[in-house]
């Protein structure tokens, strides 16, 4: 039997029935009365001078209200926040002066309607005089190259050689090396919902109320900061439902343009982005990479180094884009026994949209790449790719493990979850059917992917990647309270987008008061009343909620066991606690209920502990284990407290006439420690791999040669459909994390991390027959048919010979 | 994003009597897609204004028509650079006539376009697409300004 009563068993999530009946509060479902809606301009031009605006033709319409450009705002506000230290790599919500992407917003149209808006909007004559561009991120590193930001200097936003361990002694001394060059396309996740905010300004208040579609680390004070407005000036309301964001629903500048409308104008003004506006200016493309690495390993299969060089295209802004490429740090090794490491992070501008947080900040990326370099070792070897990662995997007696980069993982057992995911998949039995599809001349391969999902964010690449940020905090909080009726509220303190984040709450406070969780309401505060939070990012929140909650009750349950110690007479270590009531252990009459104590709590101060405070609630405010040091000289660093793992297992084939790849067998090993909703937790991983399935085979964000952002909506950035995502099964186990409350790790990028790896994989396999390969992201039907046709070229070549 | 466009039609007029219709004003106003004002700026250069649905997206497009590298009556080229609400274009195309016989003429283009904005965004398949049919409308609307005058020549000699 379990040791817990409601964590890990099969419930029903809070949110669902909400969500299932129509009844979720979306920014859409804002209605202020008189609220006005925002169209926008948007530059035609990857990079030119704006010459002139006029915006008479707009502004004579009947129900148009405003029209706003850079040259006001930007003098109104200030510029938006940048991870990295690059202050002058400036940006507003509008563009001022220049524009340095093609769909980067211009002028902001206010009216009676999102319609008349948009009409009004293109009634702005903008003229432009286009200047010289860069798109290719290896010619943007060079130092003759368009300038995205000539005050900055240079287009590179961050650069550091980081050199982890002897890697130098260690390539000279392996038996063999090799090099290899990965591309991670640009991609990235598209909710249905797109971005929206509204905001309005309380006049006699002074205070200016949002409602966004937002998962962002403290973007009240990054609202405020940009208004220039004092922080208690801003109110935001994470009561709103988003509608899908892994990562991406960052919406600062749209916020700060809304929120300075609304103030200006006095009436609430929203903007929803239609999917254009959404796609080319929404600012929230994906790490876009190029990676050389290269890897020194001997003939039994150990890799003892790798240098790999990460050059990342972030765009023509940076707000956190560059430290994408600083969380990969925590995981750098995998799940392999590395000894050492030299890595080369570049964040590299160019005139494209901006890159934003997605799912996984980075990390499934640098998974696809370390993926590659492995599968390269075995193919090199001659040995099979199977028995190469468990020869390098880290030994469940290994752990806690530090790794070269400075980070302890915590618990793993690495071997026994790739068993289990082999075994599920019937491996021998998935074989025999490549073998069998190869015989009648298909194409078929199988893919494996093992990889990390560093959890419980602690954002400590910001300290990392810029010297004068000195974060070392990370916190998260929980605010519990038992009413006079006796009914239990916890209160979180950001926002949700589809995590489930009520469930969790409800779920460890029912844990711990031993209450039932369907009885216990979560709702979220908005941010004047709200405790820290760093939103729900970096997989943190069953970690960092769930830990502040399980504080949080953990104090009321000490409370109730002083108020019955005081009553009852006796000393707690004579008390025991079952349901929520106390009695005196053996003794079944000596009993206060928990309706006595909460009445005592709320109504009888005479009857309450010398020194207690009245009423029942109490707060917990945690930090992420294991976090709360700034990095070595050297750069090594504690990243994230917790390690999942994954084991994925995958059969495609591809069809030959067409290059197209379809998914046969999808298998994925997961442990995440314990799961505290196991539905939640299938859920994300279900939804991840479908993302890793668009990361692989579809999603791409292109851009022809004069910088147009070729595919702007879905006719040409594919997502996969039902007919791509294959059924899915998922083998759990549990390694319990030490750090945390219950053993829990995180999931929230579960299956994104190692999807793309093992279906990249499984097409290389498929492909090796024909001695090609693709080495690129995504792998479209295109791709693989072109390499196809080369790869029959050179079998045929070489026949004769043969 | 670049659009090729290429393609021939067959014209029944002379040689002589199509050069005169692609190098009048009116006459190109008439028969260019969308076009709803045109005004002389110089020798062979014009100020157009264009309204344009393209898939999804429709909006206008102010820019300037030039005519250059004329060869009567054999060849011309057209460049036209424009931009409004839905993005810029900027594109030329050479127009090449041919006599077939007596009262006929074959007419064949060839040329490129750069479009940016929005409507680079509905995707280079229908782009393509809307080109080829922007093309053909240019075309059905010539022949039916030939056709029409014939009509209009016909009823006046009658």
């Amino acid at each position: 039997m379990s040791e817990f009563r409601y964590i890990g068993t099969k419930r029903r999530t809070k949110e669902d029935p909400r969500f299932v009946t129509g009844h979720g509060r979306f920014v859409a479902d804002i209605a202020l009365p008189g609220m006005k809606h925002v169209a926008l301009v948007t530059s035609p031009h990857a990079s030119a001078r704006i010459k002139a605006i006029r915006t008479d033709a707009a502004l004579a319409l009947s129900g148009v209200h405003c029209v706003l450009t850079g040259e006001e705002l930007c003098a109104a506000t200030d510029p938006l926040l940048v991870g990295v230290d690059a202050p002058k790599v400036t940006r507003y919500p509008l563009a001022h002066g220049v524009v340095r992407y093609a769909g980067e917003w211009v002028a902001a149209v206010v009216a009676d309607s999102r319609a008349l808006a948009e009409d009004a909007a293109e009634k702005i004559a903008v003229d432009y005089e286009p200047t010289e561009y860069v798109l290719d991120p290896e010619k943007a590193v060079e130092s003759g190259s368009a300038q995205v930001h000539p005050l900055h200097g240079s287009n590179v936003l961050y650069r550091r050689k980081f050199v982890w361990g002897p890697v130098e002694e260690d390539f000279a001394r392996a038996e063999h090396r090799l090099a290899t060059r990965v591309r991670w396309g640009r991609s990235a996740t598209v909710p249905i919902e797109t971005f929206g905010v509204a905001a309005q300004w309380d006049p006699g208040q002074q205070l200016l109320d949002v409602w966004a579609s937002i998962q962002m680390p403290k973007f009240p004070d990054q609202t405020a900061r940009a208004l220039r407005l004092p922080g208690n000036a801003v109110r935001v309301h994470f009561d709103v439902d988003v509608g899908g964001s892994f990562g991406v629903k960052r919406g600062i500048k749209h916020t700060v343009l809304v929120g300075y409308l609304a103030k200006k104008l006095g009436f609430p003004v929203r903007l929803i982005e239609d999917r254009l506006e959404n796609m080319r200016g929404g600012d929230m493309h994906g790490p876009d990479r190029i990676f050389d690495i290269e890897v020194a390993f001997d003939s039994d299969g150990t890799v003892h180094a790798l240098k790999i060089r990460a050059l990342d295209d972030v765009g023509a802004y940076a707000g956190r884009s560059p430290l994408q490429l600083g969380k990969p740090v925590g995981a750098i090794i995998g799940p392999y026994q590395i000894h050492s490491v030299e890595y080369e992070p570049i964040s590299v501008m160019t005139n494209k949209t901006p890159q934003e947080a997605v799912r996984g900040f980075g990390q499934s990326p640098t998974n696809y790449a370390l993926e590659s370099a492995m599968d390269l070792v075995a193919r090199q070897l001659g040995m099979d790719r199977i028995v190469l990662r468990k020869k390098n995997f880290i030994r469940k007696d290994q752990f806690p493990y530090l790794i070269p980069s400075g980070t302890t993982y915590d618990s793993g057992d690495y071997h026994v979850v790739l068993d289990k995911a082999l075994a599920t998949a019937n491996y021998p039995a998935l074989v025999a059917a490549r073998d069998a599809a190869r015989e009648l001349g298909r194409l078929a391969g199988i893919g494996i992917a093992s990889c990390l999902e560093p959890s419980g964010g602690n954002s400590s690449f910001e300290p990392l990647f810029n010297p004068k940020n000195e974060t070392t905090t990370w916190m998260d909080s929980c605010l519990v309270r038992v009413d006079l009726s006796g009914a239990i509220t916890g209160v979180m303190n950001t926002s949700s987008a589809g995590q489930g984040h009520e469930t969790l709450v409800a779920t460890v406070l029912g844990e711990v008061l031993e209450r039932d969780p369907d009885t216990i309401r979560v709702v979220h505060a908005d941010s004047l009343n709200a405790l820290p939070s760093n939103s729900p990012v970096g997989s943190r929140m069953a970690i960092m909620l769930g830990g502040a909650a399980a504080g949080a009750a953990n104090r009321i349950k000490a409370a109730l066991l002083a108020i019955a110690a005081h009553n009852l007479k006796r000393d707690l270590s004579e008390l025991e606690y079952r349901d929520g009531n106390v009695s005196v252990r053996g003794v079944a009459s000596k009993t206060l209920s928990w309706a006595q104590l909460v009445e005592i709590a709320h109504r009888k101060f005479h009857q309450l502990p010398e020194g207690m405070e009245p009423g029942l609630q109490a707060k917990f405010v945690w930090e992420v284990p294991t976090g709360g040091a700034l990095p070595t000289a050297d750069g090594r660093i504690q990243m994230y407290p917790c390690f999942s793992f994954e084991a994925h297992v995958v059969l495609v084939e591809i069809d030959p006439a067409t290059g197209q790849p379809r998914i046969v067998r999808y298998v994925c090993g997961h442990d995440c420690g314990v799961m505290i909703s196991p539905d939640i937790v299938h859920g994300m991983t279900y939804g991840g791999i479908a993302h890793g399935i668009g990361a692989a085979l579809y999603e791409k964000f292109a851009y022809s040669d004069n910088g147009q952002l070729e595919s702007q909506s879905f006719m040409d950035y594919l997502i996969p459909s039902a007919l791509e995502v294959p059924s899915i099964s998922i083998v759990d186990h549990c390694t319990p994390s030490p750090h945390t409350t219950f053993g829990q790790k995180g999931s929230g990028e579960a299956g994104y991390l190692g999807a793309p790896a093992a279906i990249a994989c499984a097409i290389n396999d498929a492909l090796q027959p024909l001695g090609a390969s693709i080495a690129e992201l995504p792998m479209t039907p295109l791709a693989i048919w072109t390499r196809m046709q080369a790869g029959n070229a050179t079998s045929k070549e070489k026949s004769p010979n043969k | 994003m670049a659009l090729e466009m290429k393609g021939e039609y067959a014209l029944p007029v002379p040689q002589a009597e199509l050069w005169r219709l692609l190098n009048d004003p009116d006459v190109l106003a008439k028969i260019i897609p969308g076009c709803n004002t045109v005004r002389a700026l110089g020798p062979d250069r014009y100020e157009m204004g264009m309204k344009l649905q393209v898939g999804s997206v429709s909006g206008e497009y102010m820019g300037n028509v030039a005519i250059s590298e004329k060869e009567e009556p054999l060849r011309y080229v057209l460049a036209v650079e424009g931009q409004g609400s839905i993005g810029f274009m900027k594109g030329s195309a050479a127009f090449d006539l041919e006599a077939q016989g007596e009262g006929a003429s074959l007419l064949r283009y060839a040329g490129s376009a750069e479009v940016g904005g929005v409507v680079a965004g509905v995707g280079q398949r229908v782009l393509s697409g809307v080109a080829k049919y922007l093309a053909g409308r240019f075309f059905k609307a010539l022949e039916k300004h030939i056709d029409e005058g014939r009509k209009a020549a016909g009823a006046t000699t009658a």
